[in-house]
């Protein structure tokens, strides 16, 4: 059949731009300055991030304001066993993940009974509750001051684990949300009634999105600590919360490659304003606007609207 | 003979206002089944009822035999029991096929696994099939919300035909659409119904004429009368209440 050929090529252009995408990642590593390799390392890492929460504002259409929670217990549930327990970074690297996925399918049970701006809300509450919790238990995280872990990662190896980590999630949520399961997801966003009289329970939807999202976040938080060896309760706190929502809003919500691009522009938007003057969130903040203003839907949301359709 | 769908006693209350009022309400299998009444009658929320978009304060609901009172209404809708909403309901960014795909899957898919795993052919020609069967094939590119009116009731009937429903529950179809369309919708449905027993909520009185086998009249939260509709047209009562009224 013709529509099915035609959905076919377009199929391979998307994951051809993606694996083209990954590739020039790979190639980015022999041109860059070592300073640079690091940062490009925390953009993939942060990436990473931002996919996660993507996955939930982007795709199903929730807006979290409390996942630096998962971040965090991801970087702590990986991070701890390093310090405490001498746990060896490939065996630590799980715990983390599962560590959010349990704190993210336990929040998910009460906070998704609410949509909307009430759910912004909720997670901002709990977000704020795991942030106090690392004060409370200060003695074990050492929040105040950060914990640095007993692991050396070598730059190179670093970036080479942050691209890995990195493309995985790129092709694994890109599957997903093209995926049945990823088609009810949108269907959600788009129409919440619609997709229920449809056959299709909303909350259980929702909460395996939402497991699934924090697991990721745990997975960036995770590999964040073992490859930086450190862990410190500021990505527990609401900052980190919204970096995320900024990052995604900046590239474009809803679209694959959205959140990479979100993250480094914000970065190196950073980096350069913060050479410059000491004001320099002022000229980010500033910048930051001008771009919405000239892509509402993000950079790769608003270009999917004039013309690239065919961007996932 | 059972019946496929039956209400026994069904009550739902808004507060002080008593929509629906103690009904006892039966469809049998393969009929096409309308429900008239004046505005405020209590049709749709006895619809709703039936789909599971609210729950009755007292009485109870059986479908197939099975209680399905409680039942939330995607469950409903794996039993077999598909919608279409007064104001239709489509997923506006999306395309008219990705809009049925959603439905399609449905269907179509079964396990958690079915659901991780890329779309087959079968899905495509699937949504081919139904698009056909309400006339949209050629429109199957153009986000469902960018579509007029009418094409946008045709989507979410294709959607609630993908679903391979038993029965079939229409609320207005036919309001706001020209003489034109409504033929076409007359005829869709007298095809539809050759599959699937129709419950179909209509202001229109020629279209239900045309359509139904029984129909059901609702006054104040009651059934006034049921039966054909020629006895419908005859019976003093509906003419009094429904007719003569203006609904």
């Amino acid at each position: 059949m013709g529509r099915a050929s035609g959905m076919r090529s377009g199929k391979h252009r998307v994951w051809g731009l993606h694996l083209g995408v990954l590739g020039g990642l790979g190639v980015l590593q022999f041109v860059l300055p070592p300073y640079h390799l690091g940062v490009v390392t925390r953009i993939l890492l942060f990436s990473t991030y931002a996919l996660a929460y993507n996955l939930l504002l982007g795709y199903t259409g929730l807006l979290s304001l409390g996942h630096a929670l998962y971040f965090a217990a991801g970087m702590y549930g990986a991070g701890l066993p390093v310090y405490y327990l001498g746990l060896e970074a490939p065996q630590a690297f799980p715990v983390g993940v599962l560590g959010s996925a349990v704190m993210a399918a336990l929040v998910g049970i009460p906070a998704l009974r609410t949509t909307g701006l009430r759910f912004s809300i909720v997670t901002l509450l709990f977000g704020q509750t795991g942030y106090l919790l690392t004060l409370y238990f200060n003695r074990i995280t050492w929040a105040d001051q950060g914990l640095s872990l007993p692991l050396q990662v070598p730059p190179v190896l670093r970036y080479h684990l942050a691209l890995l980590l990195f493309g995985v999630s790129l092709l694994g949520s890109l599957w997903i949300v093209r995926s049945p399961f990823g088609r009810v997801l949108v269907g959600l966003r788009e129409h919440e009634e619609r997709t229920h009289l449809l056959g299709y329970d909303p909350f259980l939807y929702r909460w395996v999105a939402h497991v699934l999202s924090g697991a990721l976040c745990g997975a960036a938080g995770a590999a964040y600590a073992l490859l930086f060896a450190y862990v410190g309760n500021a990505f527990a706190s609401v900052l980190y919360s919204v970096y995320p929502l900024l990052w995604v809003l900046v590239g474009g919500a809803g679209t694959a490659l959205g959140p990479l691009l979100g993250v480094a522009l914000v970065t190196y938007a950073v980096e350069v304003a913060s050479g410059l003057t000491h004001a320099y969130l002022v000229v980010v903040g500033a910048a930051l606007i001008c771009l919405i203003r000239v892509f509402p839907q993000g950079i790769l949301g608003s270009l999917r609207k004039r013309g690239g359709r065919w961007l996932p | 003979m059972r019946p496929l769908l039956e209400a026994v006693k069904v009550r739902r209350t808004f507060g002080g206002l008593v929509a629906v009022d103690d009904v006892d309400f039966r469809v049998d299998a393969a009929e096409i089944r309308a429900l008239i009444g004046p505005n405020g009658a209590g049709k749709t929320t006895l619809a709703n009822l039936l789909t599971g978009r609210l729950r009755p304060t007292s009485g109870r609901v059986y479908f197939e035999g099975q209680e399905i009172t409680f039942l939330p209404a995607h469950r409903r809708v794996q039993l077999g029991i598909a919608c279409t909403l007064q104001i239709p309901a489509v997923l506006r960014g999306l395309s008219v096929f990705e809009n049925v795909l959603l439905a399609v899957q449905r269907a179509e898919l079964r396990g958690p696994l079915g659901f991780l795993r890329p779309q087959g052919e079968t899905l495509v020609v699937r949504v081919c099939e139904v698009l056909e069967a309400v006339g949209l094939l050629d429109t199957w590119e153009e986000p469902a919300g960018a579509l007029p009116y009418g094409h946008q009731r045709l989507v979410e009937l294709a959607m609630a035909l993908a679903l391979r429903p038993r029965l079939l529950v229409l609320d207005e179809p036919t309001q706001g659409l020209s003489p034109e369309e409504i033929a076409r919708w007359t005829g869709l449905i007298r095809r539809v119904a050759q599959k699937t027993t129709v419950l179909l909520i209509e202001h229109n009185l020629p279209v239900v004429l045309d359509l139904a086998h029984r129909v059901t009249v609702m006054d104040r939260g009651r059934i006034l009368f049921e039966g054909t509709p020629r006895e419908v047209e005859e019976e003093p009562a509906v003419q009094r209440a429904y007719l003569g009224a203006g609904g």
